[in-house]
């Protein structure tokens, strides 16, 4: 675990990189909050799929998840306007496409939208950032709000550490 | 009033005197930047402690400049809240040992003698140490005993002298992998060694002993079994204890120090005044300190007239790598026993120490074996790509799934000396404030190609191991990143005042009543992680301080 630190930096420096050169990217004015948290659903669906194995997406509880994460004063402004911003730029990406926003498409098209995405430096980023949150609010201890019934960690054969916390310290 | 000794920073190089001196019957203050954790408020809360950085300060408040040297001679800047690169670890008292591993390794004899036996390097500042392993060796004696130490003594090529047969605590319970490792490491003829741990196996020392959690290093421990300064000296101490205290300067004149002035949480201003100042607050800030605390006498920074505070800082070099043993080629017992959870490896290799290179022998080090960390949100992070492809959805979660669930990762760390040069160490960066308004430190990074030589040695040994034990996916990355909870040097020791910070007691050759007791004090090294040697040094000088002290 010494050098764990080393690694976990050399990533750090390319998503901080990334970070500074988008997230400070003009976005349109007009794009309400409801239309914010509706993609922001409809995507995480779209990259999670639910398995007879696997938790539910409502087990996950992800969106209130990231709502919370948009919250905590430990991450980063630069950060959360990141997560921001990629949402009205991947509707700029379904429009593009489609001429219609994210979650108008079918199945189908949000999927070639996200595979085209991704070949872009930000969306690649995004995704996987969305990705992160997902995972985090599946397999975080159940105090802050995610792997309902603890799905995440049995899906996984995972025994927590102990002493486990209490409540949420972020 | 006016304590005998002011400390400033209570983690493994603070705390030894403090707790040697004030059960002695001084009057000690420990100053602590940080906040005061006991066992009771450490849980293995992966989102706080490993994703959110609890323990860290945000750097948006706090943080340093770093500038990178490329070999070709370029420098690049990054400011570490732009580019999220921290180098604090362990802000709160007891430092960063209480997040540690605690594998403990000590020096060799040979590490205090680099420059005579090995010779200079190019480019590097190599020095042999003012003192011997023989100076040292009683002392990280007491600190098996006061920290307290579990292992093995096992008998290899490079094994050092001790003055004890045998460690006080018994090894901690090993994961049946080990007795693969030591069956591959037979075949190879290589020297299995059963790594000593800073954790107590059963409860003694008024702690209690491990409780297998499976989460160790990067985390609290919360049953005190982990030999961190905090568990193992200071509550067991009469020291008074100031945490989130910040020490910003310490006023002196021209041979003494008067007093220490920190802010407290409301930014409040106060001093404290002591006939004995020690600073231990990790070796970049203990030299950020000195330098911010220049004078009409020392117009350069405290005890840096000789220009040499903050430099020839050095990290441990090397890197890691790792293989996975999946169940297709186990047995179902095997199986079971490769998925048990919390017990340890506990497993290094020094064959390599020291070895012939080009006609000549050269110094190695270091490999610790350990399981991948049991962070299920990283382990599952680390599966979202499949080669450069970002995977999602039914790909990603069979993926994360099958890698998680059937097979397991054995991880090696390779420590090898990180050679000081002219072009890394410690200044200040007066365009960058932190909160409290003060300059922040700038850290000049730059490693000897030679560091990426032997790390790349050490490296490829570690995968013959793997290879022989049956795993997959073998792969190492030997890197010239620094490791921010490995750093030692800025102040060397040393016997000419010109070219050191601190004489051998680590007393500022400049000041009557100032050590540095942190790792700032190591010119090199070693192989190894520091925290024995800074832990054994810190009793030593604490032998150092009483003496002077009863002189007064």
């Amino acid at each position: 675990m010494y050098l764990h630190s080393r690694r976990i930096l050399l990533q750090k420096g390319i998503s901080a990189l990334l970070l500074m050169l988008f997230s400070t990217r003009s976005i349109a004015q007009n794009f309400r909050d409801t239309d914010f948290w509706e993609t922001l659903k409809t995507l995480q669906c779209d990259l999670y799929v639910v398995e007879h194995s696997s938790p539910t997406y409502e087990q996950l509880n992800a969106l209130a998840y990231l709502h919370n994460v948009l919250q905590q004063h430990r991450v980063t402004q630069t950060h959360k306007r990141f997560i921001r911003n990629g949402v009205q730029w991947l509707n700029e990406a379904a429009a593009a496409h489609y001429k219609k926003p994210y979650t108008q498409l079918t199945p189908q098209q949000r999927q070639m939208v996200l595979r085209a995405i991704v070949k872009e430096t930000w969306g690649k980023q995004w995704v996987e950032t969305i990705l992160t949150y997902i995972y985090e609010a599946m397999l975080c201890d159940p105090v802050y709000g995610g792997n309902g019934n603890e799905s995440g960690w049995r899906w996984l054969h995972h025994v927590p550490g102990k002493p486990r916390p209490s409540k949420a310290l972020v | 009033m006016i304590y005998d000794i002011c400390i400033i920073g209570s983690g493994a190089g603070g705390s030894p005197i403090a707790y040697e001196l004030s059960r002695a019957g001084f009057k000690v203050v420990v100053l602590e930047k940080g906040p005061f954790y006991r066992e009771e408020n450490f849980t293995k809360d992966e989102i706080a402690v490993s994703r959110r950085d609890l323990y860290s300060p945000l750097l948006e408040e706090e943080q340093h400049v770093i500038y990178e040297r490329q070999h070709e001679g370029s420098v690049k800047r990054y400011v570490g809240s732009e580019y999220n690169w921290s180098f604090w670890n362990g802000s709160m008292v007891g430092g960063s040992s209480n997040l540690m591993s605690g594998y403990f390794h000590r020096l060799k004899p040979n590490d205090f003698k680099l420059r005579s036996v090995f010779g200079a390097i190019e480019g590097a500042n190599v020095v042999d140490w003012p003192i011997s392993y023989e100076t040292l060796e009683p002392y990280y004696a007491k600190v098996e005993t006061v920290i307290g130490v579990s292992g093995q003594v096992t008998s290899h090529p490079f094994a050092e002298p001790r003055s004890t047969s045998r460690f006080p605590y018994p090894p901690l319970e090993e994961n049946g992998i080990t007795r693969w490792f030591d069956a591959a490491c037979h075949t190879l003829g290589y020297h299995s060694i059963a790594t000593p741990r800073a954790i107590l196996p059963y409860r003694a020392l008024e702690r209690e002993g491990c409780s297998y959690s499976n989460f160790c290093g990067s985390y609290g421990c919360a049953t005190g079994a982990k030999g961190s300064a905090r568990a193992a000296l200071l509550q067991r101490c009469e020291a008074q204890i100031i945490s989130e205290a910040f020490v910003f300067k310490l006023q002196s004149t021209h041979n003494r120090v008067s007093e220490a002035h920190y802010f407290d949480s409301a930014k409040r201003v106060h001093k404290v005044r002591a006939q004995i100042f020690v600073v231990a607050a990790q070796a970049i800030e203990s030299s950020r300190l000195l330098l911010n605390s220049k004078n009409r006498y020392f117009p350069k920074g405290l005890a840096n007239n000789s220009g040499q505070v903050g430099k020839n800082l050095i990290f441990s070099a090397g890197g890691a790598g790792e293989g996975r043993f999946v169940f297709e080629s186990l047995t179902p017992k095997q199986q079971k026993r490769l998925m048990e959870p919390g017990l340890f490896v506990n497993r290094s290799l020094q064959d390599w120490y020291e070895y012939a290179h080009n006609g000549r022998v050269q110094k190695g080090g270091t490999i610790d074996f350990l399981f991948e960390h049991a962070n299920i949100i990283a382990r599952s992070v680390r599966e979202f790509y499949d080669g450069e492809t970002l995977l999602w959805g039914k790909a990603l979660q069979e993926k994360v799934h099958r890698k998680l669930t059937r097979s397991r990762v054995l991880t090696f760390e390779v420590f090898n000396d990180w050679l000081p040069t002219d072009y890394c160490n410690v200044a200040i960066d007066e365009r960058v404030r932190d909160i409290y308004g003060m300059p922040v430190g700038a850290i000049n990074l730059y490693a000897h190609p030679h560091d990426l030589e032997v790390g790349e040695y050490l490296a490829q040994h570690a995968v013959k191991v793997l290879e022989r034990m049956g795993a997959t996916d073998i792969s190492y990355s030997i890197s010239s990143s620094p490791p921010p909870n490995l750093v030692a040097g800025g102040c060397r020791f040393g016997h000419d005042a010109r070219s050191s910070v601190l004489d051998s007691n680590c007393k500022a050759h400049e000041l009557e009543n100032l050590y540095v007791t942190d790792a700032s004090f190591m010119p090199t090294g070693g192989s190894v992680p520091y925290t024995w040697t800074i832990y054994a040094n810190a009793f030593r000088v604490a032998d150092v301080i009483r003496r002077h002290l009863k002189k007064l």
